[in-house]
């Protein structure tokens, strides 16, 4: 596998944006977020594997930080270098704040009204769709009888319960598969 | 409260509670709604915007920023956010050194696979929340069927099914 961290393949700084602000429209949160960036960066423009992908996402997601950021941060540093990352975090974040300021300077008309009630009903099923594409997509090196598997279905159980901080669960992941998953043959 | 006081606050709760949601959610309310920086209403509005807007679910704290302290507000507390996100450069830059390690990469495969669990998971959770009658689930399977069978891209897939439940919704409320 190739370094996360280690340049490879570059691309313009106007071309991350793009990228990045692709991503950033898509809704359903950081999930919805990296099912775009899987588009853009694995399947369409092949700058990154699946596994890549993945491996930064779980790094990702303990840090101490939105996952997505550490993800952006991480790409862009290695697709453009350090302005790579302004860039890429930027582009990332610009659809949703702008969305998110506008909607608060409307906060008198909107805030007892049925648009977000709408806007609920309707985004958050499409989201679920993206979710649920990206998840598959990205865990199909792991999708056959293995331990990695079992892991992947062990997680999903403990995520699942709201009394656990999901960040644990993911350490706990890394700190088992230290010991249990060391040596095997990868999945392909 | 002051701009700098609003930067601080987030980002020492950000860091505090290290990529946990619904723990950031609860400091935020006591800090702000308890402290009577902000109302139950506005504090709640600003967390459902998370919601309904594109990008990451944390961006609602623009929202709480921009309440609080007008347009600086929203970039300050964007800004509080996004900047522990650097800490990932140092960690990838350890884990390059030390990659070769056996133990490491079974770390790296737990830690993978982990999280496609944890994808699951957040599937789930979502899943619940959003199905829940005739608009919502014929929104999700056009979006698949958008994305899978008539091979648009996922934004295509999530606008153009969102579209239809925005007008089936309109129709079956009119």
């Amino acid at each position: 596998m190739a370094v996360p961290g280690e340049p490879r393949d570059k691309l313009t700084l106007g071309q991350l944006f793009g990228v990045f602000f692709k991503a950033g429209c898509a809704f359903g949160g950081g999930l919805g977020v990296l099912g775009l960036l899987q588009e853009q960066l694995v399947t369409l423009r092949r700058l990154l594997s699946d596994r890549e992908l993945m491996t930064l996402w779980s790094i990702g997601r303990v840090m101490p930080s939105g996952t997505m950021t550490a993800v952006a941060v991480a790409v862009g540093h290695r697709l453009a270098g350090f302005r790579g990352t302004v860039v890429a975090l930027v582009a990332m974040i610009l659809p949703g704040f702008i969305c998110v300021v506008v909607l608060t300077m409307a906060y008198g008309w909107l805030a007892h009204g049925p648009v977000l009630d709408y806007i609920d009903a309707t985004l958050l099923p499409a989201a679920l769709g993206i979710v649920i594409v990206s998840a598959f997509r990205l865990g199909r090196p792991i999708f056959r009888p293995s331990r990695d598997l079992a892991f992947a279905a062990v997680g999903c159980v403990l995520a699942a319960m709201p009394s656990i901080n999901p960040a644990l669960v993911i350490l706990a992941g890394g700190a088992a598969g230290a010991f249990l998953l060391r040596g095997e043959d990868e999945p392909d | 409260m002051s701009l700098v006081q609003l930067l601080v606050v987030i980002l020492t709760y950000n860091l505090l509670v290290f990529g946990n949601g619904s723990a950031l959610l609860a400091l935020l309310q006591h800090r702000f709604v308890q402290d009577g920086i902000l109302n139950l209403d506005q504090f709640l509005y600003a967390y459902a915007l998370g919601r309904v807007t594109p990008g990451q679910n944390n961006l609602y704290l623009a929202s709480i920023g921009y309440m609080v302290c007008g347009w600086l507000g929203a970039c300050a507390a964007i800004l509080a956010i996004q900047v522990p996100g650097y800490l990932v450069l140092p960690v990838l830059k350890i884990y390059e050194q030390i990659r070769a390690w056996r133990s490491v990469q079974g770390a790296i495969r737990g830690l993978t696979a982990a999280s496609v669990g944890l994808m699951f998971a957040v599937a789930l959770n979502i899943g619940r929340e959003a199905l829940t009658g005739l608009v919502p689930w014929v929104v999700f399977l056009t979006t698949l069927v958008l994305i899978f069978l008539a091979r648009r891209g996922m934004l295509v897939g999530m606008v153009g099914a969102a579209a239809l439940g925005l007008a089936l919704k309109f129709v079956l409320t009119v």
